[in-house]
């Protein structure tokens, strides 16, 4: 019997991609309230509506069916501006690091209140305007003088406002695990860019993929995923962690993911930039870090690389691990 | 701050503790996890915090209740209480209390072992909470808030304190898998990010597993070093560009005591060097190892 069982799984086609959705009951009914959230202890039968420590009185019972279709209505109504303010605040802490409102899940008494609530209002104004467009509003904020505004540090400035609430310059922000590995992967020329498909497992040599095809378990979250502060998967995160431990800087020390893109980058700007060391180093920097070197890193470097033997992968192991390419300035 | 707010806050936990040092000191040099002069005398030589989440009732431990006792089967005499499930009947404890040692203090007969040290001791009955719920609890416990955004206790201990091993991380976090809230029970918030918790999952006994990535086996220790030197290097340079900035100033720290982790670790972590003896007297599993892994010297939580 367990042949056959093989058998029939070897002859099982490939499983076609799906979606999880739901449905409306056909017959829908009004819940009993559970009296300190208890399912235990029944309350009162309530008729299905709007929240309504939300609203002015009593809110008419919904009537389309399980009144779903009618919540997400309230839920998403352009005289509800919480949505479209918690929406756009979730955005632009993406973008800056800190939200508008810095408790990004918490908008009511015992929450942060806004540093800006006439720039969250406006944003949340035309985000509805826009058809609740998340590329117009993405595009909006970064076409803005704030998101051009670099880390450089003003000692006026930092006196005043050390927290950076006042948004007078960026915030310094490590990479996060996917624009991490996907940088990595990028510089060292690896980087598979193709769109769509299967996620894989990162932890397998032979992924080159974008991290955010990344295959993600519940139960077993990737080491790599965890060590650099991926949420947990089995509940919902509203803003992403951004520790710097020694055992980080081990993975650029000695992990074998780090060591092959630094052979990768090695081999990719011999093959670009020529023989001269020099040409060599200036191609790094520009691939890394976007800029020239210094004449004294460039000296640094020439000096590294008269170790010999395999000195031009450990040096580009220095770069992929320098503060410079893991923050974003 | 008015006295009713510098009592909460006190109340509370470790809340403002290091806080006046904080404001008076912003210039974060390099060997900010040096050993410090406490302000008064030590007598303790490391912290272990054991934290155990969903650990025995305080009832059937070290906090014996006559009264739960005297009403067993019962309704509780105060009246029906407000609890998540229809409340039942008290129970009382099903294990016997006696009192031990010099000092007299009662505890359960299920720590026979215990009981004899008794007087090395000090057991704490007066904790209270104003928390029925778990996760606030748990930053409670670890972090002196209910509400996230405050630097854990180890973090304090470890900015206030330093350490005295500079080859590993002064604060070390053992706990097989991720316990309930995760990382945020180790953070150092808005302290400078070199005194947040290094967390390692304790699932196995050999270092080189412990630790990922704890070895180079094609880069010789030396040639690391002269790497490590011209990173050093690069990484000041852009100090100096930048100004001084707790995270860039966190991450050289922590590269430094990466390196030093590497030979250092793979003595501390590895309990199988123990005698045999002293291994069966931790007994097996998971708790047990992560017990004897923390004894041997910095500041330790496991939750």
């Amino acid at each position: 019997m367990r042949d056959d069982l093989d058998k029939f799984k070897r002859e099982l086609p490939p499983p076609y991609p799906y979606l999880h959705t739901i449905r409306d009951n056909e017959k829908p009914a009004n819940a009993r309230v559970h009296i300190r959230g208890s399912a235990d202890n029944l309350g009162d039968e309530v008729p299905r509506h709007f929240l309504s420590i939300l609203c002015d009185g009593e809110p008419p019972a919904f009537h389309q069916g399980s009144g779903r279709m009618e919540l997400a209505a309230a839920i998403a109504n352009p005289g509800n501006p919480l949505t479209a303010r918690v929406m756009v605040n979730r955005i632009w802490q993406h973008h800056f690091g800190w939200g508008i409102v810095r408790t990004p899940s918490n908008f009511g008494r015992m929450g942060e209140p806004p540093t800006h609530p006439e720039l969250l209002d406006y944003l949340a104004a035309r985000f509805m305007e826009n058809g609740w467009s998340i590329k117009a509003l993405h595009r909006e904020i970064m076409l803005s003088a704030t998101y051009a505004l670099s880390a450089a540090k003003l000692e006026r400035n930092f006196a005043a406002d050390p927290d950076n609430r006042l948004l007078w310059r960026a915030n310094r922000r490590r990479l996060d695990i996917e624009a991490l590995r996907d940088s990595l992967l990028y510089v060292s020329g690896k980087l598979d860019g193709k769109v769509g498909g299967e996620a894989q497992p990162i932890a397998e040599e032979k992924n080159d993929r974008r991290t955010v095809y990344a295959f993600v378990s519940r139960r077993r979250l990737d080491p790599m995923l965890a060590l650099f502060d991926f949420p947990n998967p089995n509940s919902t995160s509203d803003e992403r962690m951004a520790t710097n431990t020694p055992l980080q800087r081990l993975f650029f020390l000695n992990s074998g993911f780090v060591m092959r893109q630094a052979e990768a980058l090695s081999a990719r700007v011999a093959k670009e930039a020529g023989a001269e060391n020099a040409a060599r180093i200036r191609r790094c920097y520009r691939l890394l870090l976007n800029r020239d070197p210094s004449p004294k890193e460039l000296q640094l470097g020439l000096e590294f690389l008269r170790g010999g033997g395999k000195s031009w992968s450990e040096y580009a192991q220095v770069l992929l691990s320098a503060n410079e390419f893991y923050f974003l300035n | 701050m008015t006295r009713r707010d510098a009592l909460r806050t006190m109340g509370s936990g470790y809340g403002m503790v290091g806080l006046a040092h904080l404001l008076a000191d912003n210039a974060w040099a390099t060997g900010s996890l040096s050993p410090k002069a406490p302000h008064f005398p030590a007598r303790a030589k490391h912290i272990i915090h054991l934290f155990l989440n969903g650990g025995v009732s305080q009832v059937d431990t070290w906090d014996p209740k006559p009264m739960l006792t005297k009403y067993a089967g019962q309704p509780a005499p105060s009246g029906n209480l407000q609890t998540e499930r229809k409340t039942g009947n008290l129970l009382k404890s099903p294990f016997s209390f006696k009192r031990y040692g010099k000092s007299g203090i009662e505890m359960s007969e299920i720590f026979p072992q215990l009981n004899a040290r008794v007087d090395d001791i000090c057991v704490v009955r007066s904790l209270h909470t104003d928390r029925p719920n778990h996760e606030p609890s748990l930053f409670r416990m670890n972090c002196g808030s209910p509400l996230p955004g405050h630097p854990s206790m180890g973090s304090w201990v470890t900015y206030g304190l330093g350490t005295e091993n500079q080859n590993l991380p002064g604060f070390v976090v053992l706990c097989p898998g991720l316990p309930v809230i995760g990382p945020q029970l180790w953070t150092s918030s808005f302290l400078p990010a070199v005194y947040q918790g290094t967390y390692l999952a304790n699932n196995d006994s050999d270092p080189e597993k412990l630790i990922r990535h704890l070895r180079n086996h094609e880069i010789s220790l030396e040639e690391q070093r002269r790497q490590l030197d011209l990173l050093g290097k690069l990484n000041s340079m852009g100090l100096e560009r930048e100004g001084s900035d707790t995270e860039l100033e966190g991450s050289i720290e922590s590269m430094e005591i990466a390196y030093r982790m590497q030979s250092q670790a793979m003595d501390t972590f590895d309990v199988r060097n123990e005698s045999a003896a002293t291994q069966a007297r931790y007994g097996s599993g998971d708790f047990a190892r992560g017990c004897l892994t923390a004894s041997p010297g910095t500041i330790m939580t496991t939750s």
